[in-house]
């Protein structure tokens, strides 16, 4: 869910704080759970594929995070059956 | 061990600026705070909803080698004192604790080896020095901690990294004479836990040189290739070696084929037995090969050493001397060795060969303390001078 959704700290009023950071790599996914063994110590890695009906997904780097994208799922639509969580790696 | 109600330090009300951010994910996860005068480092450790921060003090070097992925995100917190800070939304400073390396919870750390993002791969450097070095050798162990290391087991360490070293640059030719004491290396300063020896780039006393062989226009540059090739070549072998130790104890012809290599790291190698646990070298190279060699494929490499300097061997030189007579040869090998080759008459009489010649013999090898010997048992295989 995205920011305001969550109440997290966002400005509702900007188009990508209502999107969803994803990768579209597993490897940028784990990577990301083993560079912060604490802070994603519950976290679990979700893996779905979505298409143009789901949603709007756009790749959205920046220097500190190059293969981030951005998805808005599509208003209304529950996709949440299109995801599995992958086992934890050992 | 370090935890939320251990006492914590007295500190007025500070809050920190953050300057950059290096990793984001919903908010900054990695980022560079200004402390008064100094820059440090800030890694999340706070879970959902806390604020909890690992500070390291930090300088150009480490951020633009952790920015350029040469340097993991732990070589980048590598310290021996930790700041961990509980922090509000506005990162206004609640609380602070100082923590000894010793006392930090494990999970405060990333896993070794990964650099900011999967893209640079899962095999960085943890410290600085290795990575800003032209050639370095780790060594880690339960018992090679931050604080102290034995006497005996620093020296026994560096004495057998020195030989290596020596081993595995050859000396300079110039002009068919050999220089090794005009080669020096200056190394880094050593790191404790898991003890890393780091060199930089070879120093050259091309003074010296100069005036042992006349030459008017050496320049310091001009060697860099031949170190660089020593390095490189010396990384391969040693990955081939390690490629056949991981599946097995290495088998006869292969020891005696790569004998020199053997002998290189023999002495430097991990095992049950000593207080070393795993040996990486790294390489500056295009490619920032690293290789890692565990306790098990580190005692198939001592094992096989250890039968091959017995076995016959492989040995490969350029013909110096030809003592028709006794039936013997003299070559000399890549680091400039001196090794008598004596034959029977019959092998002698079935040579074809001069001085400049390459030969490649095989026979039981004697070590002396001027020139060692090496009996032939086969034909030796020559090929001319190019």
């Amino acid at each position: 869910m995205a920011h305001p959704e969550v109440g997290k700290p966002c400005n509702p009023k900007k188009c990508s704080h209502w999107g969803l950071s994803v990768w579209t790599d597993e490897n940028d996914a784990r990577h990301a759970i083993e560079l912060f063994p604490e802070t994603m110590e519950n976290w679990r890695i979700a893996r779905g594929t979505v298409n143009h009906n789901d949603g709007v997904l756009l790749g959205t780097p920046s220097k500190k995070q190059p293969e981030h994208h951005t998805f808005w799922k599509s208003f209304g639509l529950n996709i949440a059956g299109k995801f599995s969580l992958l086992p934890e790696a050992t | 061990m370090w935890t939320p109600e251990s006492h914590p330090l007295k500190w007025d009300k500070i809050r920190l600026s953050p300057i950059d951010v290096l990793y984001h994910y919903d908010e900054p996860l990695i980022f560079t705070v200004s402390f008064g005068p100094a820059i440090f480092l800030a890694y999340k450790v706070g879970g959902a909803g806390k604020n909890r921060y690992l500070m390291v003090p930090t300088f150009d070097a480490v951020l633009a080698q952790l920015r350029a992925g040469r340097l993991s995100v732990r070589g980048a917190l590598d310290q021996q004192t930790y700041w961990i800070v509980d922090a509000d939304a506005d990162l206004n400073v609640d609380a602070a604790w100082q923590v000894a390396d010793a006392d930090l919870p494990p999970k405060f750390l990333p896993k070794r080896g990964l650099g900011l993002f999967a893209s640079a791969g899962r095999e960085l450097p943890d410290t600085l020095q290795q990575s800003l070095a032209f050639f370095s050798v780790k060594f880690t162990g339960a018992r090679l901690t931050h604080e102290v290391i034995q006497f005996s087991r620093f020296k026994s360490l560096i004495d057998n990294v020195y030989d290596s070293v020596k081993k595995i640059f050859p000396p300079l030719i110039i002009n068919g004479k050999p220089f090794t004491r005009e080669v020096d290396y200056n190394i880094f300063q050593p790191k404790l836990s898991s003890l890393v020896i780091s060199i930089k780039e070879p120093v050259v006393n091309v003074q010296k040189i100069m005036t042992r062989t006349n030459a008017v226009d050496l320049h310091a540059a001009d060697f860099t290739g031949h170190f660089e090739l020593s390095r490189d070549e010396f990384i391969a072998r040693v990955d081939e070696v390690v490629s056949h130790a991981e599946k097995g104890e290495l088998k006869k012809g292969f020891a005696a084929e790569n004998f020199d290599t053997l002998d290189q790291i023999s002495e430097i190698m991990p095992s049950a037995n000593n207080f070393v646990d795993r040996v990486e070298f790294r390489s500056a190279s295009a490619k920032n090969k690293v290789i890692a060699i565990e306790a098990r494929v580190g005692e198939r490499i001592k094992l096989a050493h250890k039968k091959a300097e017995s076995d016959p061997k492989i040995v490969t030189g350029a013909v110096i001397e030809i003592n028709e007579q006794s039936a013997t040869f003299v070559i000399k090998n890549k680091s400039q060795r001196q090794i008598t080759c004596v034959l029977s008459r019959d092998l002698y009489d079935q040579s074809e060969f001069g001085v400049g010649y390459i030969a490649r013999v095989r026979g039981d090898y004697i070590k002396r303390k001027r020139r060692d010997k090496i009996i032939v048992g086969d034909l030796p295989e020559f090929s001319s001078p190019k």
